[in-house]
């Protein structure tokens, strides 16, 4: 493809805000201090790589990643990230040109970062 | 789940910080930040499907196994009565804990007894039933079985308080008895208000009532399907057979090979509608509720709504390892996938 033989094109997603837990008396416990973002994506033949960035003030640690309502494979350098810290999490996944992918990076307390690739290339 | 990809998507493109396709970048760009490069690399997860797959969560960490549950039948402290009936006793505490669901990521659960689901209580049609609840938990809860049963007994908010039943606050017991009827397989679940929310957490069980009579000999299997919202968007995002997701990936369910096996089937997932079971390589008869001792279907895929429960009997004429999961096929990629193993 040529992404691969460019090597590093990013197909820019949307860096999406943490959903929230609502107030309600059975929430609760499930959430970590501040923020987790992705800032970029860089796609290459059966794999998606995520760049994402500890803004908050707390160890963070993505436990799982959900793609298209699935989980799936992934690996990284270091799955805890100090404040301030960013990380490369990549996907193993057989992405296909031209469609859209929804990504969420599931933490150890299931909070979960939102990513969304519109259009894969 | 059903509303999974239009709100998720929709929350998504309001949060957006950024706006989507057509943007590039390369790593490295001065925008960027640092990448860390560190080799080995870390193995983050590993599903079945995925040929790295070996991942699972230890029992220990929880106090219960979701293998151990399949066969795990409580019938309680027995005592003949005077009358030739027999008394069954347990007692059930609610509580707060912490367990893991899909490995590597904690959920605040409320628990009967320590476990999710709670204890399968089981007993024969006529006997009598005493179940002592203790809330220990951080709530206001209750018990609520399906059945037969005079209201006072029923475990609802604001029926029964004049007893000392109804709504149970924290720190308070009662003590709940009925007769065990009709034979079938029931639940049990707190039904405090908001009432998704505490089942959702996890404050739900099995309730098995057996013919006078029995049922034909069977290696009998509890499946609870239930399903997790760790980040509480009102979205399920872990699906599972007794809460911990693909566990029977790679703790596949033993049986032998034509021996009758009956599975008791529970649907308790809240937040979606339906959920389903099918079995590969088989097809198996359906006792809707297990109140009649008559097959009314014989299917390979049975569809449940919330709180439905079935009984399912098939036999493997053939070793090997065969595939059970939810034909929502999202539920299954999302942990609710599972194997059975015949043997000899």
């Amino acid at each position: 493809m040529k992404v691969a033989a460019v090597g590093l094109v990013a197909v820019a997603g949307a860096v999406a805000g943490l959903t929230l837990a609502l107030a309600a008396p059975w929430r609760g416990g499930g959430a970590q201090g501040g923020d987790m973002s992705v800032t970029q994506s860089t796609l290459r033949p059966g794999s998606i790589a995520l760049v994402v960035k500890n803004g908050s003030d707390a160890v963070a640690r993505v436990a799982q990643v959900i793609l298209n309502d699935a989980f799936v494979d992934f690996r990284a350098s270091h799955l805890a990230l100090a404040p301030g810290a960013a990380e490369t999490i990549t996907v193993s996944y057989p992405w296909i040109r031209g469609e859209a992918y929804e990504i969420e990076l599931m933490t150890s307390t299931g909070r979960t970062v939102g990513y969304e690739i519109d259009e894969a290339a | 789940m059903l509303r999974r990809s239009f709100t998720r998507r929709r929350a998504l493109t309001a949060a957006a910080a950024v706006v989507g396709a057509g943007v590039t970048a390369r790593l490295g760009d001065a925008a960027a930040p640092p990448v860390h490069q560190h080799d080995p690399l870390t193995q983050g997860s590993s599903h079945s499907g995925f040929p790295e797959g070996n991942a699972t969560v230890d029992p220990k960490v929880n106090g219960f196994d979701p293998t151990v549950i399949l066969r795990d039948f409580d019938w309680g402290k027995t005592r003949r009565l005077a009358d030739g009936r027999t008394l069954r006793e347990w007692e059930l505490v609610a509580s707060d804990k912490e367990i893991e669901i899909v490995p590597g990521v904690k959920y605040s659960a409320w628990t009967y007894n320590g476990r999710v689901p709670g204890p399968t209580l089981r007993a024969r049609e006529g006997d009598l039933l005493r179940i002592h609840f203790i809330n220990a938990g951080t709530h206001p809860h209750t018990i609520h079985f399906h059945g037969i049963h005079p209201a006072a007994m029923d475990g609802t908010p604001g029926v029964g308080e004049d007893v000392g039943g109804g709504l149970i606050q924290v720190g308070e017991e009662f003590t709940y008895e009925f007769d065990a009827r009709p034979f079938g397989l029931h639940l049990y679940h707190c039904h405090a208000s908001p009432l998704a929310g505490h089942i959702a957490k996890g404050l739900y069980g099995a309730f098995v009532v057996d013919p006078i009579k029995g049922r034909p000999a069977a290696d009998e299997l509890m499946m609870v399907q239930n399903a997790f919202d760790p980040n509480f968007d009102g979205d399920n995002e872990v699906y599972a057979v007794n809460t911990v997701a693909f566990h029977f990936m790679y703790a596949p369910v033993r049986v032998k090979r034509n021996e009758l096996v009956r599975v008791y089937l529970v649907n308790i997932v809240e937040l979606d509608p339906i959920n389903s079971f099918h079995v590969h390589g088989n097809f198996f008869h359906r006792f809707p509720v297990g109140t009649s001792l008559t097959s009314t279907e014989y299917i390979d895929t049975v569809i449940q709504g919330q709180g439905q429960r079935d009984v399912l009997e098939l036999r493997f004429p053939y070793t090997g390892k065969y595939m059970f999961h939810a034909h929502k096929s999202e539920f299954a990629a999302l942990g609710w996938m599972g194997f059975f193993e015949v043997v000899e």
